[in-house]
């Protein structure tokens, strides 16, 4: 077959995302697509078009052990069966990391940090600089020297409210990158009140259970700017 | 942007940088939807479970694929799961009994009356294919619409629509090419 051909690969790639492409003349075209960027994007224009109707079928709530099996089969986390996954995602809401690309860069600070933090080795010097701002309520952690998470870890940071309280969770942070972390009214009111950050080394995604179960490596003062 | 539903792209993203919470973010904002579209199509819940399990695994491991698509987030999660799907329920055919193919369609053969897109109208592209499935005649959209919302085969739409094989195959193609020209427009 002459897959040069752009109206026999429009044809099959039409046939393709549509689903009634079948048997051994779908796998030959699954095997087109890889070295041939004009099916490529002919599938994607397709999947393009039609991808509205998929929006049309009713949602279904999955059964639960869909999510279970999903992090089992990525050897993300082993949880006890007393910790429900579900009050991980709410923290996960509350507490939503986002990555820094070009989106941190474009954002200009106005405001002025409401604190302060290095959190530093004592050998190789500063790891992570924080600096919080009340108004819009985010913690932008900068990673200025690399520190790798161990193979199937995350670093999660802490606040150490002092007085006896547990640890308060600000979310997971990265060895690598830049992350920004939002605050909730909560979290701003116990910053307020914390001397001291850490951070943990928890399971891949952060303590499933809320409070830090990994080995404190870092601690550091949280200064009033 | 807006602050109460994730931004998926972000998801993604992030799940490309081994965020395991942006993966059940990811999960939390798409499986309901995703598994609505598996279980149309494999009817069966432990098949859309596994399909459902399979999907996230992937999104996992090639979300730094993902930008290189470059097509919307849930256009990509949605394609992934349907060709799922469709590999499963290729090779289920020996082992599962399906039901008559008449049983896939009860609720649905009449696409123009229950208006599949009702819910998502609001969205401009859905309107657009709403308003150039209208443009077809009820048996190529019927056709179309259950190949790919359902999944079904030629020769199961050939069952469905009580048609010979080659009727619903042109219907397909032409109801394909149609929609096609009208989205250009």
């Amino acid at each position: 077959m002459r897959y040069d051909d752009p109206n026999l690969l429009d044809a099959l790639a039409r046939e393709y995302v549509v689903g009634t492409l079948h048997g051994r003349a779908r796998d030959r075209f699954a095997r087109v697509l890889t070295s041939s960027l004009a099916a490529r994007r002919s599938v994607a224009e397709w999947e393009r078009r039609l991808a509205p109707l998929a929006r049309a079928a009713q949602p279904l709530e999955p059964p639960r052990a869909a999510w279970d099996n999903i992090e089992a089969a990525l050897g993300m986390r082993r949880r006890t069966r007393a910790v429900g996954v579900w009050p991980a995602i709410a923290a996960g809401l509350a507490v939503i990391a986002i990555v820094i690309g070009g989106l941190y860069l474009t954002r200009t600070a106005v405001e002025a940090p409401r604190f302060v933090a290095v959190v530093a080795e004592d050998e190789s010097g500063p790891v992570w600089l924080l600096q919080a701002f009340a108004e819009a309520r985010e913690l932008r952690v900068r990673t200025v020297n690399t520190r790798p998470e161990p193979v199937g870890s995350s670093y999660e940071l802490w606040m150490l409210p002092g007085g006896g309280a547990n640890p308060v969770s600000l979310g997971v942070i990265s060895g690598v990158n830049d992350v920004l972390l939002m605050l909730n009214d909560q979290q701003l009111a116990i910053l307020e009140q914390t001397a001291t950050l850490a951070v943990s080394v928890e399971p891949l995604g952060g303590s499933p259970t809320g409070l830090p179960t990994g080995p404190v490596i870092l601690t550091a003062p949280l200064l009033r700017a | 942007m807006t602050e109460a539903a994730p931004n998926l792209e972000e998801l993604i993203a992030r799940c490309a940088l081994g965020d395991a919470n942006a993966l059940q973010l990811l999960y939390k904002s798409t499986a309901a939807q995703l598994f609505g579209v598996l279980q149309r199509i494999l009817l069966r819940e432990d098949l859309a479970q596994e399909a459902l399990q399979d999907v996230f695994i992937n999104v996992w491991r090639h979300a730094k694929d993902y930008r290189a698509t470059r097509g919307a987030p849930f256009t990509w999660l949605t394609s992934i799961a349907r060709y799922r799907a469709i590999d499963i329920k290729r090779r289920r055919r020996r082992e599962v009994h399906y039901a008559d193919p008449a049983e896939y369609v009860r609720d649905d053969l009449d696409f123009a009356a229950a208006d599949p897109l009702a819910s998502t109208a609001r969205d401009a592209d859905a309107k657009r294919l709403q308003d150039c499935l209208r443009e077809l005649s009820v048996e190529q959209r019927n056709a179309v619409c259950l190949a790919y919302m359902n999944g079904l085969t030629h020769e199961e739409l050939a069952g469905a629509l009580a048609a010979p094989l080659g009727t619903v195959k042109s219907w397909v193609r032409r109801g394909l090419t149609a929609l096609k020209g009208c989205l250009a427009r």
